[in-house]
């Protein structure tokens, strides 16, 4: 599952971005942190790829850069330990061979104990993508917040 | 050596393993496949570079779902008669505890089986089946 920190300050979210071993092992690198989301990049290489005939990168390695992209796109939106509960991903088109994805993600709304995100996957032109995704998240810290806040905000 | 060619060499030889090699992410996560009877599991070995957490620590989501998509894809080959890569169309994984960093395995069973989709479940556990860590499901493209 993916889990963050608890601090706002943006120094150290890079670096327990770059702690993440997985992270790491796929490189990926940030590119832009909007106010309620993230941007992350999937660089093209050739031990992602999924399909040796097309040189696609694999599904499997387009999942990690949606999980971390959503996830990190909670924390910008609300600082605090998460892990993921669902995640939907359609995969629209085939990635191009040689060329880098890019991750583009909004956490769009968030409750006491929950954090919804969508996003999508391209080259470069997001209205174009290769993969759009829907999550959710929960935070793993709530029980504590919701008895701090004293009531739930939970939907239903 | 071409897709076909691996898949045709699996089968003949029944070393399913040469799927893996591919299929170079699932070579990447350094997947393996263990057939038993009728039966095929899909194993991640426990790996420091699949952690997501370092403090709990955890694998990393993406990590297991990554995993899970190449074992669908996997057990799609060597259930059906397809030579050519089933594509997935849409995956969804709901997770259901965290995932320790130990060996991870996969099983999954074919929902429905068409002329142009297959249905797949993937369940994902580590110390015993009746406690999945994921579960997932998916629609794959059999044909181009």
């Amino acid at each position: 599952m993916s889990n963050e920190g608890s601090t706002q300050d943006r120094t150290n979210d890079t670096n327990l971005f770059y702690s993440s071993p997985y992270n790491q092992a796929l490189g990926l690198r940030p590119l832009n942190w909007p106010k309620d989301g993230c941007v992350l990049c999937l660089p093209y290489q050739a031990h992602l790829v999924g399909d040796l005939d097309s040189g696609a990168v694999h599904a499997g390695a387009i999942s990690g850069l949606i999980d971390t992209t959503f996830g990190q796109a909670v924390y910008t939106c609300i600082p605090r330990v998460f892990a993921t509960l669902d995640l939907r991903i359609d995969h629209i088109r085939r990635s191009t061979a040689g060329r880098d994805l890019i991750c583009a993600a909004a956490c769009y709304k968030h409750t006491a104990q929950l954090a919804f995100v969508r996003g999508s996957v391209y080259h470069d032109d997001p209205a174009d993508p290769i993969a759009t995704a829907v999550a959710i998240f929960m935070f793993t810290d709530a029980v504590q917040q919701v008895f701090a806040a004293g009531r739930s905000h939970e939907p239903g | 050596m071409s897709l076909a060619e691996a898949v045709r060499a699996a089968r003949g030889t029944r070393d399913w393993q040469r799927l893996v090699q591919a299929l170079p992410f699932a070579n990447f996560l350094q997947l393996r496949i263990d057939v038993r009877g009728e039966l095929l599991t899909c194993v991640l070995p426990a790996q420091e570079r699949l952690v997501g957490n370092r403090t709990l620590p955890a694998l990393h989501g993406g990590a297991t779902a990554g995993f899970m998509d190449c074992a669908a894809i996997l057990f799609l080959l060597w259930r059906t008669d397809a030579v050519t890569l089933p594509k997935a169309i849409d995956f969804n994984i709901d997770f259901l505890r965290s995932a320790k960093v130990q060996e991870t395995f996969a099983e999954m069973h074919l929902v429905k089986l068409g002329a142009r989709v297959a249905n797949v479940r993937v369940l994902a556990w580590q110390t015993e089946p009746e406690k999945p860590i994921a579960i997932g499901h998916g629609n794959f493209l059999l044909a181009p």
